[in-house]
């Protein structure tokens, strides 16, 4: 009897804790993609009036910012830093490749991100503060679809989560 | 028997702004190379190191050979080899780019043509390179032993233009001048107004030059505008400056020869007949901003030492 007990609390928790995760990775999106806004603006910030150097620029802005754009940027910024001839697109790749692991980004988000880096340093300020715009542009819609996302169906999957938990204990009880 | 290009000399710190695919045949080729003066990239063209001693064409395996059979480059390596100059930064090196060069550390020049943006009736930008001339900076200690007697007479200079064609070393020994005149006898306050960043090659306000521990630098400043304001804030006995070129700057020489203070410039010409077919120079040297002429030849060699007479 104790070990049914124990068996339910498990299924119970596990399913509780599916639905928390679902729920949490929800309602971070829209923070990660709000920090990813910032990065692009300071980064444009640097380029612009600055006009600093990529790698250091990359550093720069991702000392000032916490969670995956920190990875993004100090990531990419130190691969560029170390000066063994890769692009700069080839160091955004990768430490957006490092930073995706961490995030709440949805492939959608990561290729926009992408795309920014496609561009990134390979062109005049002017050209770079295009970029960066439309890439904020774009960065603002999908956190306004993941701020909704969010309100309508991050309760949802909690309640799912520990639902459907309660209903398996009941059938296996 | 010529001379070999050092392990870690000026050679492999241009090396170090080559696309990685390039420099590894390049690096062994280096170690058993003539001193090196440039390293030619061209897209959809083997690469070319220009030596003292002639052009080498590197296989892949770092042997000189034929043409034909040498490393090609093509668009990606122009790509990565702007990106590694620049520091993965175009926006940050516009003005540089737009006038066709960049200065590294060590002193080390990058020529870039590629597709020009006109604007304004001025050349706003480059984009899409075709080609890359990295320019292996050497400074050549005693190169000016042989003229500095001239130059400097009982303590004071005469005022002096060096000339001769591209790439026979006015700038090289310019600079050993200035070197000479701040670290004395007798220690004269040098300026040195660096309008294309040739003579000081300054990166970051620091001249990657010695100048000597007298020399004051005015960087990227066009020489009408550089030559006063150096007389004005740094009190100079002698002022430097390279290529020479427009009226306004032998205006600008005339006032700052008019102050007292001696004048040391470059021009392009192959010989003084030439150099008084510039209406300009002939003018500056009609004034008396010159008292002295150095002429140098393709070799290297100096040709042409004398006091200047308009002809």
């Amino acid at each position: 009897m104790p070990m049914r007990w124990l068996g339910a609390v498990l299924v119970l928790t596990a399913s509780a804790g599916g639905g928390w995760m679902v729920a949490r990775r929800l309602r971070r999106r829209p923070q990660d993609l709000r920090m990813a806004q910032q990065a692009v603006e300071l980064l444009r910030t640097e380029i612009e009036y600055g006009a600093t150097p990529l790698p250091t620029a990359l550093v720069t802005v991702g000392q000032r910012l916490q969670g995956p754009v920190q990875c993004l940027l100090v990531g990419a910024g130190g691969l560029l830093g170390q000066g063994q001839g890769l692009s700069a697109q080839e160091a955004w790749r990768r430490g957006l490749a490092a930073a995706e692991d961490c995030s709440a980004w949805t492939p959608t988000d990561v290729r926009v991100l992408a795309q920014l880096g496609e561009a990134l340093g390979a062109t005049g300020a002017e050209d770079q503060i295009r970029h960066m715009e439309l890439c904020m542009g774009r960065l603002r819609l999908a956190e306004e679809e993941a701020a909704r996302v969010a309100a309508s169906q991050a309760r949802m999957w909690l309640y799912l989560g520990v639902l459907t938990g309660l209903g398996m204990v009941v059938l296996g009880v | 028997m010529l001379a070999v290009a050092q392990a870690g000399g000026p050679e492999a710190d241009v090396l170090s702004f080559v696309p990685p695919r390039i420099r590894v045949p390049l690096q062994t080729m280096a170690a058993v190379s003539p001193p090196w003066l440039e390293v030619r990239l061209a897209a959809g063209r083997p690469v070319c190191v220009r030596t003292v001693s002639g052009d080498l064409w590197p296989d892949a395996s770092g042997r000189a050979g034929d043409p034909g059979a040498a490393v090609h480059c093509d668009r990606e390596d122009i790509e990565r080899c702007v990106q590694i100059v620049t520091r993965a930064s175009v926006y940050a090196w516009e003005e540089e780019l737009a006038r066709g060069f960049c200065t590294l550390p060590g002193g080390h020049r990058v020529g870039l043509v590629g597709r020009v943006r006109w604007q304004d009736r001025t050349v706003a930008g480059q984009k899409e390179f075709g080609s890359i001339n990295l320019r292996v900076a050497r400074p050549v200690p005693g190169c000016a032993d042989a003229v500095l007697s001239h130059v400097l007479h009982g303590g004071s200079v005469c005022s002096t233009i060096v000339f001769g064609p591209p790439g026979s070393g006015k700038t090289t020994l310019i600079r050993e001048l200035a070197r000479h005149l701040s670290l004395g006898p007798p220690g004269l306050r040098v300026a040195v107004a660096d309008e294309r960043s040739e003579i000081g090659a300054c990166v970051a306000g620091m001249p990657q030059f010695d100048l000597g521990p007298r020399t004051d630098v005015l960087d990227g400043c066009p020489k009408h505008v550089a030559l006063p304001m150096l007389v004005r804030s740094m009190a100079p006995d002698v002022v430097f400056c390279d290529e020479l070129g427009g009226a306004e700057d032998a205006a600008a020489l005339a006032e700052t020869a008019r102050c007292g203070v001696a004048v040391v410039a470059t021009a392009h010409a192959r010989s003084m007949s030439e150099l008084w077919t510039r209406p300009s120079l002939r003018d500056a040297v009609r004034s008396g901003s010159f008292g002295l002429g150095i002429g140098l030849g393709t070799d290297r060699r100096i040709g042409f030492v004398g006091a200047l007479r308009p002809l």
